[in-house]
């Protein structure tokens, strides 16, 4: 069912229509009534205010309104949130439903990136030089390049950029970490709280441009845009957005360890075990240091319940870092469920030692394995008596005999302690009259 | 009639590793001893001290205090006085609570930082911060969860809230059990077993703790503990894979 059906509302990129709509119909599916209706109504909610400020912030760019923090949105408190916790939405909505044709597919969200860098130009003349730049991949990976730009400018054009680096930067945005520390170092962009890619600055991704060969006719430019997308959405929580991405990208070049690894986590996420695997196993192939795919890749045999082959993932880790926490209780999973207890315990007193900090799955590992021992050691001493019991209980082997002699001893015994002990004998007298009443009475009742 | 109760019991079990806990489910299984022959047999039916989770009592005075600790529970910990903030309160629950999202937040942040550079992450916020607290929970323990995350420390604590509120009369049955219908099926959709559920629910409890001491760890590791091991315990008497669509 479309999304503005639910909503009883015809197509609108107006948030406060859409909310007043959705206020409208919470009425109708009250979660308490109609829990199912209550979540389609929210679902649709979510869809409708994503879309709403995906194409306001389109026509707001093109017209220079630009407010990243348009925090009206919110149905939830939002105490928590400052803005560096979240990398590129105040509220990211859960995972998205694929686009719709209202949506720019792949194709038309490059030209987006495009158009936005064409009206900056038009409105901005000077950003030409930068634009010129940033189309050339190859100059736009090297600090010297923008460290030149910039050099050459003069001091009214510097003072424009400087002014306006915010908005050039906010669309004009893939670019390697080294670029964006030094950028951050000329115009502190950092903290101009209209820049939207504060956490690009912050931490290196791993989006790198090192590997770029200008030898090679490779369109660079594009397979640098679709990484950055599936990027975006990975960190928004659609991953299936981001796998579509990085398909496009693959197809473009195919050696980049990262959108491997990201296709790998995002389809680990979705539980598509089996593509996480495949593609965990390409980005490691392309980087051996590369344990993060490595560890998923273990977790992703221990979803699947191939203990063999997730313990070989965690030791060859093991292999390249031993002191690496996740590897060692990646192997204590395995090695429980393998039933390979030996080699689980002497791992558990290894782990206690290296880390003496408490971890739920491992104590509760250890818990397990220690009531399996102990059940285990109990079958054993239980079979062993049976096993004893049924070589007594068979005349032709010779333990019957000695159970003979045995039996016969404690009757020995029992009969001295009756004997020759006054409570022993008082217990026999009354053993005997309860044994002869019980019998007269059964007489007298007919019984026999 | 076993299976039907089979399935409304997989749903209360839920509420296992919530903040409130399992001590008390516990009590109505040894009470009904033996509890999972008689639910085989038919002999078991759902009363309401099942439903709520918590035993009867004859006694005026230990029911007045049982009262008070519940009321004092939901008051201090999910600010639920009557029925009106019973409600709300589940609702913001049943929406994905602010923990959760920023789990999610943080997790995907976290995620894609290389792995060699966690470490330098972590330490880099000064250790009584929200967010030292919070990144470490991640890094021990939520990189490997499912895409729901702490999904299920929501579901555990609004299965719990809608058993509590049935007991304060905040709720009447046929709510909680339309609650419970959906939860349940959300629960199952995004975790593949009793364990995964159990430690996304512990982990959510410890992320929302800000920073824990080892005797709370002890004691939401000991409810987690016994809710896998215990051989009473729902979660070792019912399939996780259980048909849902049979009777709420």
């Amino acid at each position: 069912m479309d999304i503005w059906n639910i909503l009883d509302i015809e197509k609108t990129t107006d948030i406060k229509a859409i909310k007043k709509a959705y206020a409208k119909m919470l009425k109708v599916h009250n979660p308490e009534d109609d829990p199912e209706g209550f979540m389609r109504l929210r679902e649709a909610y979510d869809e409708a205010i994503r879309r709403a400020e995906f194409l306001a912030k389109r026509k707001s760019l093109q017209e220079l309104d630009y407010d990243i923090f348009d925090n009206n949105d919110t149905f939830d408190d939002v105490d928590d949130f400052d803005d560096n916790s979240v990398f590129f939405e105040i509220n990211p909505s859960k995972e998205k439903e694929p686009f719709d044709n209202e949506y720019p597919k792949h194709e038309e969200d490059l030209k987006d990136l495009e158009i936005n860098s064409r009206t900056n130009n038009d409105i901005f003349p000077r950003y030409e030089k930068a634009e010129a730049l940033y189309n050339d991949i190859f100059k736009r990976r090297e600090i010297s390049c923008w460290q030149k730009l910039f050099t050459e400018m003069s001091i009214d054009e510097y003072k424009y950029f400087s002014e306006n680096a915010w908005n050039f930067f906010n669309t004009n945005c893939c670019l390697p970490h080294s670029v964006w520390k030094f950028i951050d170092s000329e115009f502190s962009i950092f903290e101009d709280s209209r820049f939207r890619w504060t956490k690009l600055v912050q931490y290196d991704f791993g989006l790198s441009f090192e590997f770029f060969d200008q030898s090679t006719s490779i369109d660079y430019s594009s397979f640098a845009k679709f990484r950055f997308l599936a990027f975006e959405c990975f960190m928004k929580g659609d991953y299936k957005g981001s796998i579509e991405y990085l398909m496009k990208a693959e197809e473009i070049f195919n050696n980049d360890p990262l959108i491997y690894r990201l296709k790998g986590i995002s389809s680990f996420y979705l539980r598509n075990y089996d593509d996480a695997i495949e593609a965990l196993a390409n980005a490691f192939s392309k980087d051996r240091k590369d344990v993060d795919s490595l560890l998923f890749r273990g977790n992703a045999y221990i979803k699947k319940h191939e203990f063999e082959k997730a313990s070989q993932n965690f030791y060859k880790v093991i292999k390249i870092d031993k002191d690496n926490k996740d590897a060692n209780k990646g192997m204590i999973k395995c090695l429980y469920y393998l039933k390979k207890y030996e080699l689980l315990k002497q791992y558990l007193i290894n782990f206690r030692s290296r880390y003496p900090k408490v971890d739920l799955e491992t104590d509760i590992l250890q818990i397990k394995y220690e009531k399996k021992k102990l059940s285990t050691k109990l079958k054993y001493i239980s079979d062993f008596i049976k096993n004893f019991i049924d070589r007594i209980k068979n005349p032709s082997t010779p333990l019957a005999a000695v159970g003979s002699i045995i039996i016969a001893m404690l009757a020995l015994i029992l009969f001295f302690i009756i004997v020759f002990s006054p409570i022993g004998l008082i217990v026999f007298i009354v053993a005997i009259a309860y044994f002869s009443i019980k019998s007269l009475n059964n007489e007298r009742k007919g019984l026999y | 009639m076993a299976n039907s109760i089979n399935v409304q019991l997989w749903g209360l079990s839920l509420s296992l590793t919530s903040i409130w806990g399992s001590e008390k489910d516990f009590e109505i299984i040894e009470r009904f001893k033996p509890f999972w022959k008689n639910v085989k047999k038919g002999k078991l039916n759902l009363t309401k001290e099942i439903l709520q989770g918590i035993p009867e009592s004859s006694s005026s005075f230990f029911k007045k205090q049982v009262d008070e600790k519940i009321s004092s529970f939901l008051n201090d910990t999910f600010n639920i006085s009557d029925e009106n903030s019973c409600i709300i309160c589940i609702k913001h629950l049943f929406n994905g609570s602010n923990l959760k999202k920023s789990f999610e937040e943080k997790r995907r942040l976290f995620v894609s930082i290389p792995q060699k550079d966690r470490a330098y992450f972590i330490n880099s916020f000064s250790k009584n911060r929200m967010e030292f607290c919070q990144y470490s929970i991640i890094n021990q323990y939520g990189k490997y969860l499912p895409s729901a995350g702490i999904l299920a420390y929501d579901i555990s604590n609004c299965i719990s809230i809608c058993r509590l509120g049935l007991y304060m009369g905040y709720l009447n049955e046929s709510s909680l059990q339309k609650y419970l219908n959906t939860l349940a099926k959300l629960a199952q959709e995004n975790y593949c077993d009793f364990e995964e559920f159990g430690l996304a629910s512990t982990v959510g409890v410890l992320y929302s703790l800000n920073g824990y001491d080892n005797d709370v760890y002890s004691h939401y590791l000991n409810n987690l503990t016994i809710a896998l091991t215990n051989p009473e315990s729902p979660w070792n008497n019912i399939d996780w894979n259980i048909d849902l669509s049979k009777s709420f």
